[in-house]
């Protein structure tokens, strides 16, 4: 739907035009664009993207997770066939047996989500990456510099990203994240709907209360026994009658959806990590320990990577299994001292796990939760350990770092991790296209860092990158 | 029961037991001080289960008996009434009555019976020290105990006595604390005895300067006596680390500072420390000690020293507050600093018979 191309003010049922008197109730601001923010949010990132690297896909209903068994993202032609995230393979099959089914690849998505992440900062450094496919950018003062309004340098970003990467992206332009949120959503997909301050009071009267950024279904609830339904209902009560139902965040949300952003747009967006989580699902599920425990271990050193790539280490760790029925029980230790080597919690690992796992019980996924997280800075040494361990378990984890590196994550790792070879099996192991067309030079684990196109008209190799692992 | 006590004698008797007084708990007696009177004078008795006191004050019996008073209340009456010569009588349902020139007060007690019992045992080890000796032992090291109650075992300090030697020790895994001194005591009085911090700061603040303090001990409690106190106290469950291992038998470098001077030197720099992770650098060269610390947010602080050294530069980093902790309580006018690298533990000496170990920090 390229309708959303406008420069009009608000959509939906043609409210109100740029310029245009509002149809009703007073404005609650006369600026247009005080502050300017934008939300960019991708339609359908995941099968968009399998759909840009293979132009075949184009047009059809494509579905991503395969290897979960659980649709990850359902492409737009997908979802006109009833077919939602969320929603298991063999349900959507049934209902649509041409549905494409493909394996996550999450390389290219992360590849692409960088690019589309580019475009934006090449508009604007003010940009803050709030997921894998959504950002914000604050574009507040750029009318000068683009000699255009902001509602056309909009424009301009969301055709500059389908132009160049061939995904399409909604984009709401307003005077706060949260409005901005709420305008992106407003039409989708490739929408672009922009809120001025003028059209505030219309905007708000067509927003549900459950759409609004930070409320939840209780919120929801809670609002709605006093009466309210919309957004405006919301902000046309008093700010401290905000306050005093939902507290600080509640007066927030009031300013945001007044158009007085509080919450800025944060391009350093290196949030304070509270925790480092991996989760991997594996199928079919098994009831194997040593495949189970390697997967845990798997997924244990995966989060200690990570939590050194942020310079942290950890105090606690949990874990957590889930069964075959989604029932999923778990175990935390505090560590006698933080840590961010994998090696020095391994024993402790298996004692929890060792708690945990039940013969006779079938598991479907692994879970690893770093807390309590410190940055890896000066470390008291303690009298009772024993240091040159200690010291030799940072310098292998460093050694082993930079060998991954170079060939590729998880080249070297703990043994136990042998134990998921040959394991599994199905459909469900399949490869995404790009791990299994790997270019000369590349390695399972290590590629080339550009996305590739799946140009190959061959009928086979398409059958095999869309047509659900039959081969 | 029925006595004549002087207000000072009671005063000074119950604010020794107070501290002990519990003020929430499921066992309302534990709020009360267990008041007992026979032919030698009154006892005045307080416990939290773990550590009990008991207190000897003179006074005139009339009729032997006990009671328990409430704590608190009873130490307020005490307290505002004016000096001169207190009655007390007790009544068969517990309630005391307070008589004092023209006051009076009817204070409702529990009965003795419900107050838990002091544990008594025939100590199998008992020995007796000076206990002036002895509280300088415990201010010397009890301020290196830890206070992570995931490691009871550190959550006091160790009495170790062998072969002639009573050793004092306290640690909190990153950094100990040691005196020794040498006493005269039974064979069979050699053991461990890891007293909880509870007990040692209850001991130094009523141990006095001089006098005998006798220690007697079983496997699961110690007993204290001196100057008309009692403190019973449990031990610590399990087994001390073997806190010999850690001291380095040898270090590479020494140097002698004025101890007042690093004091207050190490105190300035701390200033600029941050609170997750505080450290200040030591820096040696050639007769020259220069302590530093600095941060990205709040600056940085460097402070010099003369020393005589003559060994080869290195720089290593420590916990301020560990490093200030010994330099408090120690009085002499020097110390001896004994260093290896930035990874070995540091050593602290001085001319009396204490040692200090001090493990370092990795500055990245």
């Amino acid at each position: 739907m390229s309708g959303g191309f406008g420069v009009r003010s608000c959509g939906r049922g043609g409210c109100t035009g740029a310029g245009m008197p509002p149809e009703k109730g007073r404005p609650l601001m006369l600026e247009d664009f005080p502050r300017a923010v934008l939300h960019v949010d991708a339609d359908a990132f995941f099968a968009s993207v399998e759909q840009a690297v293979n132009p075949a896909l184009k047009g059809r209903p494509v579905v991503t997770g395969k290897e979960r068994g659980i649709i990850a993202c359902a492409s737009y032609e997908a979802k006109a066939l009833g077919i939602r995230r969320g929603v298991p393979l063999w349900e959507a099959r049934r209902r649509c047996p041409q549905l494409v089914v493909l394996p996550s690849d999450y390389e290219t998505y992360s590849l692409y989500s960088r690019r589309m992440f580019g475009i934006m900062r090449s508009f604007t450094p003010l940009v803050e990456e709030y997921s894998v496919d959504e950002g914000f950018a604050d574009i507040t003062g750029l009318r000068r510099v683009y000699r255009c309004s902001y509602r056309e340098i909009a424009c301009r970003l969301q055709e500059k990203i389908r132009a160049e990467l061939g995904i399409g992206v909604s984009v709401g332009l307003s005077l706060s994240k949260s409005l901005a949120k709420l305008a992106s959503k407003y039409r989708k997909p490739k929408g672009m709907t922009a809120v001025s301050g003028y059209a505030l009071h219309l905007f708000l009267r067509r927003i549900e209360l459950g759409e609004v950024w930070g409320f939840g279904e209780n919120t929801v609830n809670l609002l709605r026994g006093y009466g309210l339904e919309t957004a405006w209902d919301f902000v046309s009560r008093p700010r401290w009658w905000a306050g005093r139902l939902l507290g600080k965040t509640g007066r927030e949300i009031w300013d945001e959806l007044r158009g007085k952003s509080v919450w800025p747009v944060e391009a350093e967006a290196r949030r304070v990590r509270a925790s480092v989580s991996k989760c991997k699902t594996f199928v079919p599920p098994s009831g194997d320990r040593d495949f189970v425990y390697a997967k845990l271990v798997r997924n244990l050193e995966s989060a200690f990577i990570k939590l050194r790539r942020h310079g942290l280490r950890a105090g606690r760790i949990g874990i957590w299994l889930r069964r075959g029925d989604f029932f999923q029980e778990g175990r935390q230790a505090v560590l006698s001292r933080a840590t961010a080597v994998a090696g020095e919690v391994l024993p402790e690992v298996r004692r929890l796990f060792d708690d945990l796992f039940q013969a006779g019980e079938e598991y479907r996924a692994v879970m690893v939760v770093l807390e309590m997280l410190e940055a890896d800075g000066p470390r008291q040494y303690e009298l009772f350990e024993d240091r040159p361990r200690i010291e030799r378990a940072r310098r292998v984890a460093a050694a082993v770092d930079g060998i991954n590196r170079r060939y590729g994550k998880h080249t070297v790792s703990a043994g136990t991790c042998l134990f998921m070879e040959g394991r599994g099996g199905g459909e469900r192991e399949e490869l995404p296209w790009r791990k299994k067309a790997l270019l000369p030079g590349e390695s399972f684990r290590r590629r080339v860092a550009l996305p590739r196109w799946n140009l190959r008209m061959d009928g086979g190799s398409l059958q095999r990158a869309g047509g659900g692992g039959r081969r | 029961m029925k006595l004549k006590v002087t207000k000072q004698a009671i005063l000074d008797g119950l604010q020794r037991v107070q501290s002990i007084v519990v003020t929430k708990s499921t066992l309302p007696v534990l709020q009360n001080v267990l008041v007992q009177a026979d032919k030698k004078g009154l006892s005045i008795t307080a416990t939290d289960l773990e550590v009990s006191v008991r207190s000897f004050v003179e006074a005139e019996v009339a009729a032997e008996g006990g009671t328990t008073i409430p704590a608190r209340r009873f130490f307020s009456i005490v307290r505002e009434l004016p000096e001169g010569d207190i009655d007390i009588e007790t009544s068969s349902e517990d309630i005391t009555t307070i008589r004092c020139g023209a006051s009076l007060f009817k204070l409702v007690g529990i009965s003795e019976e419900d107050f838990p019992p002091i544990p008594t045992f025939e100590g199998v080890r008992s020995y007796s020290l000076d206990q002036g000796i002895f509280k300088d032992m415990l201010v010397k090291t009890s301020y290196a105990a830890s206070s992570d109650e995931t490691r009871q075992i550190l959550n006091g300090v160790l009495l170790s006595s062998h072969g002639g030697t009573m050793t004092v020790v306290a640690t909190d895994g990153r950094r100990l604390a040691l005196v020794e001194q040498e006493v005269e005591f039974p064979e069979k009085a050699e053991g461990d005895l890891p007293i909880p911090s509870k007990t040692v700061n209850e001991l130094m603040r009523t141990l006095g300067d001089e006098g005998n303090l006798k220690i007697n001990a079983s496997d699961t409690q110690v007993a204290f006596e001196f100057d008309g106190m009692l403190i019973v106290s449990k031990l610590l469950d399990g087994t001390y680390p073997n806190f010999r291992q850690v001291i380095p038998s040898q270090s590479e470098e020494h140097l002698t500072i004025e101890r007042e001077l690093f004091l207050n030197a190490v105190k300035r720099v701390a200033l600029l420390c941050t609170q997750e992770a505080p450290s200040v650098k030591l820096n040696l060269s050639k007769n020259k000690l220069e302590i530093s610390t600095e941060s990205p947010d709040a600056g940085e602080a460097r402070e010099s020293l003369a020393v005589k050294y003559s060994g080869k530069a290195m720089a290593v980093a420590f916990n301020p507050e560990f490093l200030m902790d010994p330099l408090r309580v120690l009085s002499g006018d020097e110390i001896i600093l004994e260093l290896t690298d930035e990874f070995s533990p540091g050593v602290v000496k001085s001319d009396v018979p204490f040692l200090y170990v001090i493990m370092p920090m990795r500055v990245s």
